[in-house]
């Protein structure tokens, strides 16, 4: 069985399958669920993964943590029929995989196994989807556990400069919190109670998306469905709730006397993909960061000499706002230099408009596509992404297509279209020199970024 | 999941700080070069990969922590495609507690380049003093990326000293940021000197392509036979000494950490591979839950754990360690916590693991392994299996003396390394609490 690997990667996996024999059907099941099935000849797994919406991240009167610690706490803390932690114990004997995973706009539930423990798998996630115990021991060693790993983090200026691009671009807003968890009460001060309240809310009977994928036939596909969504409540779930975000260019110097190291980060907005735009952008911000012939890297570890490298992600602040990021650890002293340098490198890879090797990265993803084309996670997770973004149940089977359409002129349109000037990123640094940034919003609080113009 | 074991594995064994490689392979003849080859045919990918390893250390003289580190990065900086290459064309560099490794990859018709561009590792180290100057800094810069808020890598350090007995295998990869200050050109100079030797080297390559065309690409190449002194040395430890380091730290700790590490050694010794195997296992029958393992006391019984990782791995063919890194629960105090890890392991030691859980890990087991009927499969394994092994500096074994690793994890001889982790041994404690405080 894989794991989910990136969304990025995720999107772009499962081209080949035309050639292989898939199909994509939009079903119901007996019990009235609507999924896709996805047929992937040859795969040796079964993945079902479901969509259910929430807009608790983007309520002002709930505990932002409640998600994450519910998306474990439902598997991991028992019912009346499995003790706390024994599904994983079980699960691991049968070689199956179930996880829930929170995100701004849903909450992901993940299960893959080979179709042979089809019925006892899904018996048990089923289970504690219905009526978990929500244990009150694993609750308390989950939510310590996350108010370490959020305390430890913030001593790093990465996950310090990716606090303040939040406090930048999405203000005071419940959904900040939500995804920055930088105040300990938002995980210390979160109770049982709310995970169950938050449960209750969101594991409902009619998720937004369904997707089996698998070499199995249909009436097998019914029963997962059925059998994972079977005893849950009717309440309908809640409406998606726009996230709301400001990318107004601005350039914000975080500065903390005990950084021990200077750190900065480009931030802009992309457009949701609609078409082949992900290839596109992949490839971007690919040829931008990747490897030691990427722009950055030329520009600031060969030439500069001032960074070990630049890294490019592409990333969501919620279903409907998408942006990347270019960003790396840099000589303090040269700050102002390497600011510099990545914006005239950018500025005139986005001028050049092209990619002079277009050709041998189409077939890089093409290769990779074809290596994946019995994943049933990723053929799952693509297309459940596919159908939250409105697009066809078959997107995942077409992504050859939509690779072989990318050309020189969609690149180019796409880079001077909808890539931002150089002067066009939020940009965030963090250090212990507060003047390593001449003419930036100097600040010594990450929610200070608020307040710069 | 199928290969999860041997990436956990390696990254106990190596600690590879740099890039991760991949990769398979099956020894082939020597090539008609001081260079010894591995070939391994992999039909299932599409890029051939070369990839050169040679000895971290040299065998003599004295040790300069992370100075392979830097001298890696300076030859990388010759080794590196053409600005102008496709995206197809990759490269990196790797240095770990035994080796330093420098690999290319490319189409297969790429192979005599890669090859040629490889073999320039052993020319003579000559990059501009100021781009060797400079590189100290873009090291720095990885040390920050790395270490920045990382007290457990420098606690981690400080017990290897103690526990390897100032053996070379303790000394940093990176080196800390005085060490990497004072590096210049001619101590990278005289390090490549000693270890970037063909005699030294092994070169994998995996990929698409066949032994005859690999070694046909070599014959190409005129490569210096320097008068050898013998295969690498791989870091040893000394005689173990039974002994106990205790360690209290937390001027920058967030979170209250117990870390426990020991060394054994081992009555006899025993082959590598079915001794990392038998560790891996061990390892995940300590892991679970079940009866026979540390999380039903420590976690689900007793609440003394929120959490906790443990690895067992072999150093050398008579030395193995156990590693336990546990974050205590509530009130419970690390004292407390280390009191009951150790109990809780001389408990399970004495009763043994029962036959029950020793059963069900073993069926779980089954992906260390590859799929032994599946070529594709067991090509792709065997050539990540064979740069894994060399670059711990050893030989990787033949196909038929794994198959037959699998038949000799039983429970006695899980049973036997565990009594022998239980056993006399040179133990290192840390209490990292956030107010430096042993609690």
């Amino acid at each position: 069985m894989k794991h989910l690997v990136s969304a990025v990667a995720v999107t772009l996996l499962l081209a080949s399958c035309r050639e292989a024999g898939p199909a994509a059907d939009q079903v119901t099941s007996p019990a009235g669920h609507s999924y896709v099935h996805i047929t992937l000849p040859g795969a040796e797994d079964v993945t079902v993964q479901v969509a259910w919406a929430t807009d608790w991240a983007k309520r002002q009167d709930r505990a932002p943590a409640t998600p994450y610690l519910g998306a474990d706490l439902i598997l991991m803390g028992g019912t009346a029929d499995h003790a706390p932690g024994q599904a994983g114990e079980v699960f691991a004997d049968l070689g199956s995989l179930g996880r829930l995973t929170a995100s701004a706009d849903h909450i992901i539930g993940d299960l893959t196994f080979t179709p042979d423990t089809l019925v006892e798998t899904v018996s048990i996630a089923n289970a504690h989807l219905r009526a978990p115990s929500l244990d009150d021991a694993w609750f308390l060693r989950l939510r310590d556990g996350l108010a370490d790993t959020m305390a430890e983090a913030k001593t790093r200026p990465a996950h310090v400069a990716y606090d303040v691009a939040r406090w930048a671009i999405l203000g005071d807003r419940p959904v900040r919190r939500s995804l920055s968890l930088d105040d300990p009460r938002d995980v210390t001060e979160t109770t049982r109670e709310d995970v169950r309240v938050w449960h209750d809310q969101t594991i409902l009977r009619a998720p937004e998306a369904i997707v089996v994928a698998g070499d199995i036939p249909r009436s097998q596909a019914d029963a997962a469905v059925d059998g994972l969504l079977q005893g849950l409540p009717t309440t309908p779930g809640p409406a998606r709730v726009a996230t709301i975000a400001d990318f107004t260019p601005r350039r914000i110097l975080l500065h903390d006397p005990n950084a021990d190291s200077t750190y900065i980060t480009f931030v802009a907005q992309l457009p949701t993909v609609r078409g082949n735009e992900g290839f596109a952008d992949l490839m971007i911000v690919d040829a931008l960061t990747a490897g030691d012939r990427s722009v950055l890297f030329e520009a600031v570890r060969t030439r500069l000499r001032a960074s070990y490298g630049f890294r490019g992600e592409l990333a969501r602040y919620g279903e409907d706002v998408r942006l990347f990021a270019l960003s790396g650890g840099v000589e303090t002293a040269r700050l102002a230099e390497v600011e510099a340098a990545v914006r005239d490198a950018y500025g005139a890879f986005r001028e050049a408009g092209s990619l002079s090797d277009l050709s041998e990265r189409k077939q890089i993803l093409a290769d990779s596509l074809a290596e994946a084309r019995t994943d049933t996670a990723q053929a799952a997770y693509g297309t459940l992404r596919a159908l939250l973004q409105d697009r066809p149940p078959e997107t995942v089977l077409t992504l050859g297509a939509m690779l072989d359409g990318v050309d020189d002129a969609s690149i180019a349109t796409r880079l001077q279209q909808v890539y931002p000037v150089p002067d066009g990123f939020v940009t965030i640094a963090v250090s212990a020199d507060a003047d390593a940034l001449p003419g930036a919003c100097v600040i010594t609080q990450p929610a200070a970024a608020v307040d710069c113009p | 999941m199928k290969h999860r074991r041997w990436t956990l594995v390696s990254l106990a064994i190596a600690m590879v700080l740099a890039a991760v490689f991949l990769a398979k392979a099956i020894e082939g003849p020597p090539a008609p070069t001081a260079l010894a080859v591995h070939v391994v045919t992999d039909h299932g990918v599409d890029q051939v990969t070369a990839h050169l390893i040679l000895p971290r250390d040299p065998r003599t003289g004295p040790r300069k922590p992370g100075l392979a580190h830097y001298l890696e990065h300076l030859v990388w900086l010759g080794l590196r495609p053409a600005s102008d290459a496709g995206p197809d064309r990759q490269s990196n560099a790797w240095t770990n507690r035994y080796a330093v490794g420098y690999w290319l990859s490319g189409p297969p018709d790429a192979l005599p380049d890669l090859l040629a561009r490889l073999v320039g590792v052993f020319d003579p180290l000559a990059p501009p003093p100021a781009v060797a100057d400079q590189e100290r800094g873009i090291v720095l810069r990885e040390y920050e990326a790395r270490q920045v808020g990382r007290l457990r890598n420098r606690i981690n350090h400080q017990m290897s000293d103690f526990l390897y007995q100032g053996a070379p295998l303790a000394d940093s990869i990176i080196g800390t940021p005085d060490q990497i200050a004072a590096f210049d050109l001619a101590q990278a100079r005289a390090l490549h000197a000693l270890t970037h030797r063909p005699d030294k080297g092994r070169l994998v390559v995996t990929g698409p392509i066949s032994e005859r065309r690999v070694h046909a690409g070599l014959a190409a190449i005129p490569l210096l036979a320097h008068a050898t002194d013998g295969p690498p040395g791989r870091p040893g430890l000394p005689p173990l000494q039974a002994d106990r380091l205790h360690l209290s730290a937390g001027e920058d700790t967030t979170v209250p950490t117990l870390i426990w590490r020991k060394v054994v050694a081992l009555p006899e010794p025993m082959g590598f591979d079915l001794l990392e195997a038998r560790s891996a296992l061990l390892s995940d029958i300590l892991d679970s839950g079940l009866p026979g393992g540390l999380a039903g006391p420590l976690r689900f019984d007793e609440d003394l754990a929120r959490s906790f990782h443990i690895a067992v791995f072999p150093l050398d063919t008579t030395h193995v360690e156990i590693s336990l890194s546990a974050h205590p629960s509530g009130d419970v105090t690390l004292r407390d916590l280390e009191r009951a890890v150790r109990t809780t392991l001389d408990d399970i030691a004495r009763r043994g693991i029962p036959a029950d859980t020793h059963d069900r890990l073993r069926a779980r087991f089954e992906g260390f392994w590859p799929d032994w009927t599946d070529p594709d499969d067991t090509a792709a394994w065997m050539a990540a299996y064979t740069v894994d092994r060399l670059a711990v500096l050893r030989d990787p074994l033949p196909q038929d003396a794994l198959r037959y690793l699998d038949a000799q994890l039983t429970r006695d001889g899980t049973n036997a390394l565990l009594t022998a982790l239980a056993g006399p041994g040179r133990e290192a404690v840390a209490h990292l609490s956030p107010n430096g405080a042993s609690l």
